[in-house]
């Protein structure tokens, strides 16, 4: 599951009362969205293949057959083999798992710096000023740029690749973080908070986390997206997953030289990557729909 | 003043607009020199025009601003600079209801668990018994248990702004701010509430800082008034002297521009300008740009508070100087001007 | 005040207009068949709590609606004679702010923060009137000036945001009156607005409707605004008009409940006596009615036959009505 356990930071009530927030609402609406209960239904296949993956492959994704390389699809290798003779498709499936572990770890990363960062920026004011001009001047490099970079100090490697990816992250997550915090603060409920005498540390967690969960939410799925597209671009040159492991990246870039003799590897992990960034987005959309706030009545 | 558990002392609140580009901008004069008392069972009211300084008076009585300079005390205690971690335990007698019933309720909360917020900061209470306490609260302004596990969105403004006051009455506290609290809901509301301050001061002996532009509301509630005009008071006294006789020209003007059919009978009484900018307010009197009584000395200096008949103060030179206003037919300038 | 011999002609005629709004259990009745008359030079005030659609017969009969989630079911509009919801989109447009014109509660977001006051009032004048850009804009003066802006011809090239809300309300009322229309509705033009500066912008729309022989629809809820300036009130509750009448029966002798009711929690004539009151309940949400009377679960005077039936609206000669079994106005000597 790419993204769909990830939300709910909102901390539970401590004497462990029920939920604190309107789920039924947010459920009722989210499935009005159809587009977005199909993509979900889609992440969750993909998360599913991720989990078992290795127990349902047709063949041994590691086993090279030198006499049947770069076959077409047929009914022995549903999407081919590649230039040693591996089963796409059973490496297809076992790379299902390195791909999403990749975004789940660079999305941990990002949200787990990037949130508590931005909540200290937000209410320490001088240190917030400061640590803007911070993560300004780390998303003034391109991303891509900056995670290669990250990988000539640590090494290739896919958890190298993905940790450069989360620090990528980690200002954009900070900055959102920052900017909600600042935009719920100025609500009377936190002045009326105030003069409860209710102490900061309960003001955050009561009032302001289950209030900027919603923007937060939807910056984990849409930075999902762009992880998968991150981690396939790292191992499409090669600083990603090192062989034999693959990952759907790994996969598009290896069909690359063959793109004239064996033009149909790159399909199937080229519409994976592609579906499933288009899945993470769609979700995104229809969360942040379903969670917006319920207009003024007014006369 | 002895008896007044909470004491302004010539409260002044200047804000600097700040930022790393216009530093140098010249501060908004809100408050300058403000002094009042809240005693035990007494409500008080303070009018006055949108900028007038009186939001920003309550927000320091309370403790959310600190004044520039002057003291604010509680139960003999200065407040004004002290720690928020010496405040706490001050909170619960000091309580605050806001204008805006949408924003003071957390959306993300049940109306329960925002009305029995206080009591999981100040009071060790089983959830049970917490559920007990919100149940009585919300029986009190009107609204029933199953209320409860609502969140804010389903309610209307007039009901959040009872749980908003269920939430500041639940601590029992000996002084309430309402600021502007029933401006924003349906006369038949406000008029709820209006009855339910007054029961609760009988009762309890709680006392009420009224802040509103909203002159019946105020002579609904209050014994005591004080008319805020940029940034300070202008007159004082009990609620029935100043309606009935007011003192101050401004205090004049903002009760003959109170809309009704007497207004409509009077003819041809329209109150002129506007406040001035809070940012450079005029030497000398403060009404002086509107004052249809003006005289060469309200120009440049500011009349200090003289005692008027019938009770309490006011600061204009009339008062001194001229024909004073209070408790006498109006003076034919005053009729034809304002 | 009109001479009362003298009251016009019938100028907008509203008939029987009910309008429906999208919820989630699908289109839902907000106003149900409201009818009234505004003359020729009268300032009729359309009162009730939030929520009675007071303000929904206003866009209604502006053509104002918003179209995705609002629509008129039934009724008609007359504006001198034209059938308002005959027109095409093209001829309504030409029509508003022509002939008939209107004001809100938020002056600022009625406007344009990109473009001086005097170019928007200048553009409204040529957006109806063969007007040069010149004449245009010393119109946009004059008007200014007619509204009591101090310095009109410096403060037209002002912005917006330069203005307070008082002075905004004046901007807007410039706009509005620009072609001289026949009709202004007004949406809480006061609502926002100090005590000072609304017994300004009343006087200014007092003195204005006199000037101009314009006829005024006032939206409020507050009733010592319909006090100070209405000749004639129309109440409504829960999408209903419950009653009519001039501005002085209503004050003194309203017929109907809930309009008694509503002014003895007002009392727009500064009764000094201390006690509160207040109509008990809520109103009605739309789509959950009661069954008969919709007033009736919050009436003092409420009996068996209110819950039973609807309850018709009684046109009575003088061309007031009310909408009760009872006529609270008939025993005087209550």
């Amino acid at each position: 599951m790419a993204m769909a356990q990830t939300p709910e930071t909102a901390p539970t009530h401590e004497d462990g009362r029920a939920s604190r927030r309107d789920r039924w609402r947010f459920a009722r609406r989210f499935l009005s969205h159809r587009g977005a209960v199909v993509a979900t239904g889609f992440l969750g296949l993909v998360g599913v293949v991720a989990v078992i993956g290795p127990a349902i492959t047709p063949h041994d994704p590691l086993a090279q057959d030198l006499g049947a390389v770069l076959q077409p699809p047929s009914a022995t290798h549903l999407l081919g083999t590649d230039d040693v003779g591996r089963d796409l498709f059973s490496r297809l499936i076992v790379a299902t798992r390195t791909s999403l572990v990749a975004v789940l770890l660079s999305v941990a990363i990002g949200a787990g710096i990037g949130v508590p960062l931005g909540l200290i920026a937000a209410l320490a004011q001088r240190t917030g000023g400061l640590l803007m001009r911070v993560t300004d001047g780390i998303m003034a490099f391109p991303p891509i740029l900056l995670a290669i970079g990250v990988i000539g100090v640590l090494g290739p490697g896919l958890t190298q690749a993905m940790v450069a990816v989360g620090v990528v992250f980690v200002p954009r997550f900070a900055r959102l973080t920052r900017t909600s915090v600042r935009h719920v603060a100025r609500e009377t409920y936190i002045e009326a908070s105030r003069v409860i005498g209710t102490p900061l540390r309960r003001v955050v967690m009561w009032h302001i986390l289950p209030n900027i969960t919603g923007p937060i939410v939807v910056q984990i799925a849409v930075a999902s997206g762009f992880a998968m597209l991150a981690e396939a671009g790292l191992s499409f040159l090669g600083l990603g997953v090192q062989p034999p492991d693959s990952s759907w990246g790994a996969l598009l870039g290896r069909a690359l030289p063959y793109i004239n003799t064996a033009w149909w590897l790159g399909i199937a992990p080229g519409v994976f990557i592609t579906a499933t960034v288009l899945a993470t987005n769609v979700v995104a959309d229809g969360i942040g729909d379903s969670l917006g706030r319920e207009t003024r009545r007014d006369a | 003043m002895s008896r007044d558990i909470l004491t302004l002392d010539d409260v002044h609140v200047a804000f600097s607009p700040q930022g790393l580009f216009r530093r140098r901008t010249a501060p908004v004069r809100a408050v300058r020199g403000v002094s009042l008392g809240v005693g035990e069972a007494e409500s008080v009211g303070l009018v006055g025009e949108s900028g007038c300084g009186k939001s920003t008076l309550g927000r320091v009585a309370v403790r959310l601003l600190s004044p520039t300079s002057g003291t604010v005390s509680f139960q003999g205690q200065a407040i004004q600079a002290l720690p928020e971690r010496r405040m706490r335990p001050l909170r619960p007698g000091l309580q605050m209801v806001f204008q805006d019933p949408y924003s003071s309720l957390d959306p993300s909360m049940t109306v329960g668990d925002s009305v029995a917020e206080p009591l999981r900061v100040h009071e060790r209470l089983s959830g049970a018994e917490r559920r007990a306490r919100g149940r009585e609260m919300l029986h009190l302004v009107g609204l029933e248990e199953r209320h409860l596990d609502r969140y804010p969105h389903e309610f209307s403004g007039g009901q959040r702004q009872r749980v908003a006051l269920a939430r500041a009455l639940i601590l029992n506290p000996q002084v309430v701010v309402c600021d502007e609290a029933t401006s924003a809901v349906d006369v038949s509301t406000q008029n709820q509430i209006l009855a339910l301050l007054r029961e609760l001061r009988h009762d309890r002996g709680m006392g009420f800082l009224f802040i509103s532009h909203n002159l019946a509301a105020v002579r609904h509630v209050a014994q005591r008034v004080a008319v805020m005009y940029l940034g300070k008071v202008v007159e004082t006294g009990p609620t029935a002297r100043v309606f009935a006789a007011p003192a101050h020209p401004y205090t004049h003007m903002l009760l003959t521009s109170a809309p009704g059919a007497s207004r409509r009978g009077a003819g041809g009484a329209t109150p002129v300008g506007e406040p001035p900018s809070p940012v450079n307010p005029p030497a000398g009197c403060p009404f002086q740009t509107r004052c249809p009584m003006v005289m060469e000395r309200c120009r440049v200096e500011m009349p200090a508070p003289t005692p008027v008949d019938g009770g309490g103060e006011v600061a204009c030179h009339l008062q001194t100087d001229g024909p004073h206003l209070a408790g006498r037919p109006l003076p034919e300038t005053l009729r034809a001007g304002v | 005040m009109s001479q009362e011999a003298e009251r016009g002609a019938t100028l907008l005629n509203v008939e029987e207009l009910s309008v429906e709004v999208l919820t989630s259990t699908g289109w839902t009745g907000v106003t149900d068949t409201v009818s009234f008359q505004l003359r020729r030079g009268e300032v009729m005030g359309l009162v009730g709590e939030s929520g009675c659609g007071k303000s929904t017969t206003a866009l209604a009969l502006m053509g104002l609606l918003p179209k995705a989630s609002a629509r008129v079911a039934s009724g008609t509009v007359w504006l001198d004679g034209t059938d308002l919801y005959s027109l095409s989109r093209r001829q309504w447009e030409d029509l508003r702010g022509d002939d008939i014109s209107m004001i809100f509660q938020e002056p600022m977001s009625s406007l344009h923060p990109a473009f001086t006051v005097g170019e928007q009032i200048a553009e409204s004048v040529r957006r109806h009137r063969d007007l040069g850009r010149r004449d245009a804009w010393q119109r946009a003066v004059a008007l200014l000036e007619k509204v009591g802006m101090p310095e009109a011809r410096a403060r037209a090239t002002c912005y917006p945001h330069e203005f307070s809300g008082g002075m905004l309300q004046r901007v807007l009322i410039a706009i509005a009156l620009a072609c001289e229309p026949k009709v202004l509705v007004a949406d809480e033009p006061t609502t926002a607005l100090d005590v000072t500066v609304q017994a300004q912008i009343l006087d200014l729309l007092r003195s204005m409707g006199a000037e101009f022989d314009l006829s005024i629809l006032l939206v409020t809820h507050d009733l010592d605004v319909v006090a100070d300036i209405c000749d004639e009130v129309v109440v409504m509750y829960a999408g209903q008009v419950v009653e009519q009448a001039t501005v002085k029966e209503f004050l003194h002798a309203p017929r109907h409940p809930y309009s008694r009711a509503l002014l003895a929690g007002s009392r727009p004539d500064g009764d000094d006596s201390t006690e509160l009151h207040w109509i008990p309940g809520a109103p009605p949400t739309p789509g959950a009615l009661p069954p008969g009377c919709r007033f009736e679960p919050r009436c003092a005077h409420a009996h068996d036959r209110c819950r039973a039936e609807e309850i018709a609206l009684q046109r009575h000669p003088d061309g007031s009505a009310h909408r009760c079994v009872l006529d609270l106005s008939a025993p005087r000597g209550e």
